[in-house]
């Protein structure tokens, strides 16, 4: 915002070409006066908003806001009247009662030779923009509680699993003593009731496990049909500003062609990133002079899978780190948690798919992925 | 019974192998315990009978990794499966390959125990059933050609004297071949004759005998 009005304009009535300019103008312009009532308004306002000129013309502009924007627009009024010039999302009530969300600039116009002071309300209408946004952020909030689900199932699992082991044994020991001491006619009864207990309650802490894997796990995927070069499409917009900031090069070769998979595509661009993101983080660590990211699909030789394939020129992984890769808990991050290409197995093994590392060794990274394909009947 | 079948225990879990090693010998199975699958391939003996309790999740080669090694290396011990992280496709995965059980961990011992049995069962079954076949097979290799020649029309209903004709030969002959073949297979009846010849694959399937009228 500033307060500098603008000079007048040479003429608002005999000009012409101005006249031209203001009739073809693919953005809503309104001409109020100090009170905000509209003086004039241009062919596109009729088009897009269903009013006549005339049916506008002498009313409030506010009239045609909704509430939230006549409240907005009203707090805008004492920059205006001292000559200022404002910006604002609005939103435009149309005949019909549809909503559309514009961009506003306004604008104070000195006063001049004949005529009193006036505002220049120059919209352009964004619904289509804020819709993307909406969709894109809505999108991001999806996966960042896909994340958050399958970081707490994979460490439910994994403790389940690690946990079980001295339950299995325990419950075995108990037992065994049980059987024994019930063997031997003096045993005290209270020493087999006290082992009765213990057995009991190693057999709780297994309940307890098995309700809590139950109850994470349960978030049963929805799959459906999954063009995957539209995904790593997708995944590549997505990443748009993270590449421009690293300054990678990214090149996609996509060779999956009409071929679909049977899949959650959200989950599917959740691997994407992930791999994507530590191939970043690979490049950012190494010197070389122009980082590289390869995204790649294709049919398999068997034509019956798809493999998707994410490379990079960073230092690449060893084979002893390798072996370990995609278990749970290991990383090489300060600040991982190691469980991204854990998530990602799991992920694979519910699609029924594998993912593997290419090739162990310096000079890069690839890692790929293998769905299969959908049955063309 | 018998001698005990020894019982392969692969988990890479100490706790669990010194509990289930302690449970399983208190009931009078002789033992064999293992860390790694790794292990367990390099030291058995190609021949071993027995049964493999055996852990799908381990460090290095999974469970269903040394199921397929054992059975591209022919090695037949029936496998149960343990394990602390089952899930659906594992299991079905498992089975599918032809392990007998998949249990979850933590279990009861008896329920290890009565899954043993019963694989220990299945397999005596299946052992006896193998030894009855070749039995059975090596009878018939000692029948002289024409001897099985005839079998194999007999057992697919030719007549005698339908026989005879064929093979130009008088039915009196047929009938010498044909008490000869029961006692050297061994079987008291034409029909049990034919359970035979199926079960070896003399004949594959029931196929209708051929009536070409007689011409005499």
């Amino acid at each position: 915002m500033n307060e500098h009005p603008l000079p007048a304009p040479a003429s608002s009535e005999g000009d012409l070409p101005f006249r031209i300019l203001f009739d073809t103008a693919a953005e809503f312009i309104f001409v109020l006066d100090q009170d905000s009532r509209i003086v004039r308004t241009n062919r596109y306002v009729s088009e897009q908003s269903g009013y006549a000129p005339g049916e506008m013309e002498g009313k409030e502009v506010t009239d045609f806001f909704t509430p939230t924007s006549q409240t907005l627009y009203r707090s805008l009024l004492p920059l205006l009247q001292r000559g200022g010039h404002a910006r604002a999302e609005i939103e435009l009530v149309c005949k019909s009662g549809h909503v559309l969300e514009v961009e506003c600039q306004a604008t104070a116009v000195a006063p001049q030779a004949g005529q009193s002071a006036s505002v220049l309300l120059i919209q352009r209408d964004i619904s289509a923009l804020k819709r993307a946004e909406e969709k894109a952020r809505h999108h991001q909030q999806e996966s960042a509680h896909l994340m958050r689900l399958s970081v707490m199932g994979e460490m439910a699992a994994s403790m389940a699993h690690e946990l079980n082991q001295p339950l299995t044994a325990l419950i075995s020991y108990c037992g065994m003593a049980l059987s024994q001491l019930k063997g031997i006619a003096s045993a005290p009864d209270s020493l087999v009731d006290i082992l009765e207990c213990a057995y009991e309650q190693a057999h709780r802490a297994s309940d307890i496990i098995h309700q809590i894997r139950n109850s994470v796990s349960k978030g049963n995927i929805r799959k459906q049909p999954v063009d995957i070069d539209n995904t790593v499409r997708e995944v590549a917009k997505l990443l748009d500003w993270e590449l421009a900031a690293s300054q990678v090069e990214l090149q996609l070769d996509l060779q999956g062609g009409a071929s679909r998979v049977m899949a959650n595509s959200v989950q599917i661009e959740q691997v994407l990133l992930n791999l994507i993101r530590n191939s970043l983080e690979a490049i950012g660590q190494t010197q070389v002079a122009q980082g590289r990211l390869q995204l790649q699909t294709r049919v398999a030789e068997d034509g019956r899978s798809l493999v998707i394939s994410v490379s990079d020129n960073g230092p690449g992984i060893s084979g002893e780190i390798a072996n370990r890769l995609f278990e749970p808990f290991q990383t090489s991050k300060e600040t991982g948690m190691g469980m991204g290409l854990s998530i990602s197995r799991s992920i694979l093994q519910a699609h029924q798919g594998t993912i593997w590392l290419d090739q162990p060794g310096p000079g890069g990274t690839t890692f790929c992925i293998r769905l299969p394909c959908l049955e063309t009947a | 019974m018998s001698k005990r079948e020894t019982l392969y225990l692969v988990d890479d879990n100490d706790a669990v192998r010194h509990a289930l090693r302690l449970f399983l010998e208190s009931r009078n199975f002789p033992v064999q315990e293992f860390s790694s699958a790794e292990s367990l391939l390099a030291s058995i003996d190609p021949r071993a009978t027995g049964l493999l309790v055996l852990d799908l999740c381990m460090q290095g080669m999974s469970g269903l990794e040394l199921q397929a090694k054992l059975k591209a290396s022919d090695i037949q011990l029936p496998i149960i499966f343990i394990t602390g992280h089952g899930n659906v496709q594992d299991s079905v995965n498992a089975l599918k390959a032809g392990a007998v059980d998949f249990i979850e961990k933590p279990f009861d011992n008896e329920v290890l125990l009565d899954s043993i049995r019963r694989a220990l069962q299945q397999e005596r079954q299946q052992r006896e059933q193998r030894r009855v076949l070749q039995e059975l097979t090596r009878k018939f290799e000692r029948l002289t050609p024409r001897e099985r020649e005839v079998m194999k029309y007999i057992v697919n209903g030719t007549s005698n004297k339908h026989l005879a004709e064929l093979l130009g030969v008088s039915s009196r002959t047929i009938e010498v071949h044909r008490s000869r073949i029961m006692s050297k297979m061994g079987a008291r009846s034409l029909p049990e004759l034919v359970c035979m010849a199926l079960s070896i694959g003399v004949i594959r399937t029931w196929s209708k005998p051929q009536c070409t009228p007689c011409t005499a």
